[in-house]
């Protein structure tokens, strides 16, 4: 059955964005991750304009991550104080990221910088994360992971503005989650993807925290900047599509409290390699695309 | 077929109206309103000649400007290099005659009429391979007529022809021009304006994200924060 968008300007098939939304919410609720950067390419691949389709699912991953974050924060997996941090660092990263994108929209150059952000972020993330996942698989003992940057690079315990996190375990520098939150706030809006995938393994190979506690903080700090986002690009660019974004998440509410469930019956080594599997053959896909052969060498922009 | 029968009684009953202009045409209708179960629609053309010529019709959508760019491989990578803009292009076209192209093209008037894909397109640009380039993405869009349609006749005078308006089109004004050419001269011209709109839920919801965006942008930030919550809850209790 189809419906017509009256933001995105066409008519899609509601089966179709339903079952993107369960499958974006599965992973959210398995991983903490928002999907963004699962859904906002499929919809672009469908013919939704991409302004459309980053702000929409930007508004489809408040929703998702809300319900996500209720479900960990009820099993006491937050650690708000460290939140907060990677919040204020993402709402300056996001705006400054905001900033950004004009400027390469403008030289034409955005979708080439996207692809390679992507490229170079999920393959380096991937590797790393199937290194240490399929080492502690092995070896079935936690201890024996990678040591946390923080405890190999001493200048980093040196740092200022030294905080203690209880809920964490850690005493570290509050630098240290301003500026991962920064950096996924520039993610958030270059790519319109929620920047878990970028967070979740910087707070758990940077900081240093418990995998348990991870999905839960960085589902907390996603709402907010995801909401953000969302309100920023209804006020300035009026490309947010309520009716794609309500298709999209009510298949991915349903889809969160699934993978919620799913990812608390598996070890956490395991739910890190099936993730870094994902994020490898997402990556491995963006750099089949750089270098092969464009279908098309020309593209066409629509001003106004 | 009522708006021939229409055109027909018109023509019976005013024949000295009808000496005064060699061409009459007129819309099956003048609004085309897009709402949530819009996919696509057909607008009857049809009308009348008294004067002997060859009839072309074109439909043109709303202007805007595009920018087409060709990528080139640097170190392996495709990447956008060279650029070309285009002004005021239209975004719908779509073209039809009475007779074969191939078999008028002896006008001169096609190029300044902007009658026909490259001469709406390629007006001053250099650069003829990103014209091409974007009439073959209008193309694909389904915006641009891949052929030119055929203008059918019932007899010497009467006319029809079936204008197709996909699922995609931009809202704005169109026209549809109704031009007769006798002899490489353009006797007589007529312009029909369309008018296509958003109606129902779709159009309150473009309006009000448009007029209302910050308490449009609350609303979709709210929205997702209920629903988010209630199937949290929902989902507790199961």
């Amino acid at each position: 059955m189809e419906i017509y968008l009256p933001i995105a300007e066409m008519s899609v098939n509601i089966a179709g964005i339903l079952l993107l939304g369960v499958i974006t919410g599965i992973l959210s609720g398995m991983f903490g991750v928002g999907g963004g950067f699962l859904t906002t390419p499929f919809l672009m691949f469908i013919g939704i304009p991409p302004a459309v389709a980053v702000a929409s699912s930007a508004n489809q991953i408040v929703a998702s991550s809300f319900s996500g974050f209720f479900a960990h924060w009820r099993r006491d997996n937050v650690d708000f104080r460290m939140g907060i941090l990677l919040l204020e660092g993402g709402m300056v990263g996001s705006s400054a990221g905001v900033w950004l994108f004009t400027v390469l929209k403008k030289l034409g150059q955005i979708d080439l910088t996207i692809s390679l952000l992507y490229v170079t972020l999920l393959s380096s993330i991937g590797v790393m994360m199937a290194v240490e996942s399929f080492r502690s698989l092995r070896q079935v003992q936690e201890q024996l992971m990678i040591p946390a940057a923080v405890t190999r690079f001493p200048f980093l315990g040196r740092l200022p503005m030294m905080t203690e996190f209880p809920r964490s375990k850690l005493r570290i520098s509050a630098l240290l989650p301003l500026g991962i939150g920064f950096i996924s706030g520039v993610l958030v809006s270059l790519l319109g993807v929620g920047g878990g995938f970028f967070m979740i393994p910087a707070m758990i190979y940077v900081l240093g925290m418990p995998t348990s506690i991870v999905i839960g903080t960085s589902l907390f700090q996603i709402i907010f900047i995801t909401a953000n986002v969302t309100f920023l690009q209804a006020v300035t660019t009026h490309t947010v599509d309520i009716l794609l974004a309500v298709l999209l998440l009510s298949g991915s509410v349903v889809g969160a409290q699934m993978g919620t469930r799913l990812g608390a019956r598996l070890p956490a080594a395991k739910l890190r390699a099936m993730l870094a599997l994902l994020v490898l053959a997402i990556a491995l896909k963006l750099a089949y695309g750089l270098f092969a052969r464009p279908h098309d060498i020309y593209s066409v922009t629509v001003g106004t | 077929m009522k708006g021939i029968g229409f055109a027909c009684l018109l023509i019976l009953l005013t024949p000295v109206m009808l000496h005064a202009r060699p061409l009459v045409a007129d819309l099956s209708q003048y609004r085309v309103e897009i709402d949530s179960s819009f996919n696509g629609t057909r607008l009857l053309l049809f009308g009348a000649r008294n004067d002997i010529g060859d009839i072309v019709v074109v439909v043109r959508g709303p202007e805007r400007s595009f920018v087409v760019r060709k990528k080139d491989r640097i170190a392996g990578i495709w990447v956008n290099r060279a650029e070309q803009s285009f002004g005021h292009v239209p975004t719908y076209y779509a073209l039809a005659s009475s007779k074969p192209f191939a078999a008028m093209r002896d006008t001169a008037l096609f190029a300044p009429l902007r009658i026909g894909l490259k001469e709406t397109v390629d007006a001053g640009s250099m650069h003829a391979d990103f014209a091409d380039a974007l009439i073959h993405w209008e193309q694909s869009q389904h915006l641009y007529s891949d052929t030119v349609q055929k203008v059918s006749f019932m007899g010497e005078s009467l006319f029809k022809l079936v204008i197709y308006f996909p699922d995609n089109i931009p809202r704005g004004d169109y026209s549809a021009d109704i031009y007769l050419f006798n002899d490489g001269q353009l006797t007589s011209v007529q312009s029909i304006p369309i008018h296509v709109e958003k109606t129902g839920f779709d159009a309150f919801v473009y309006d009000f994200a448009h007029a209302h965006s910050v308490l449009y942008g609350l609303f979709a930030v709210l929205l997702a924060l209920g629903i988010g919550w209630s199937a949290h809850s929902l989902m507790k209790r199961i």
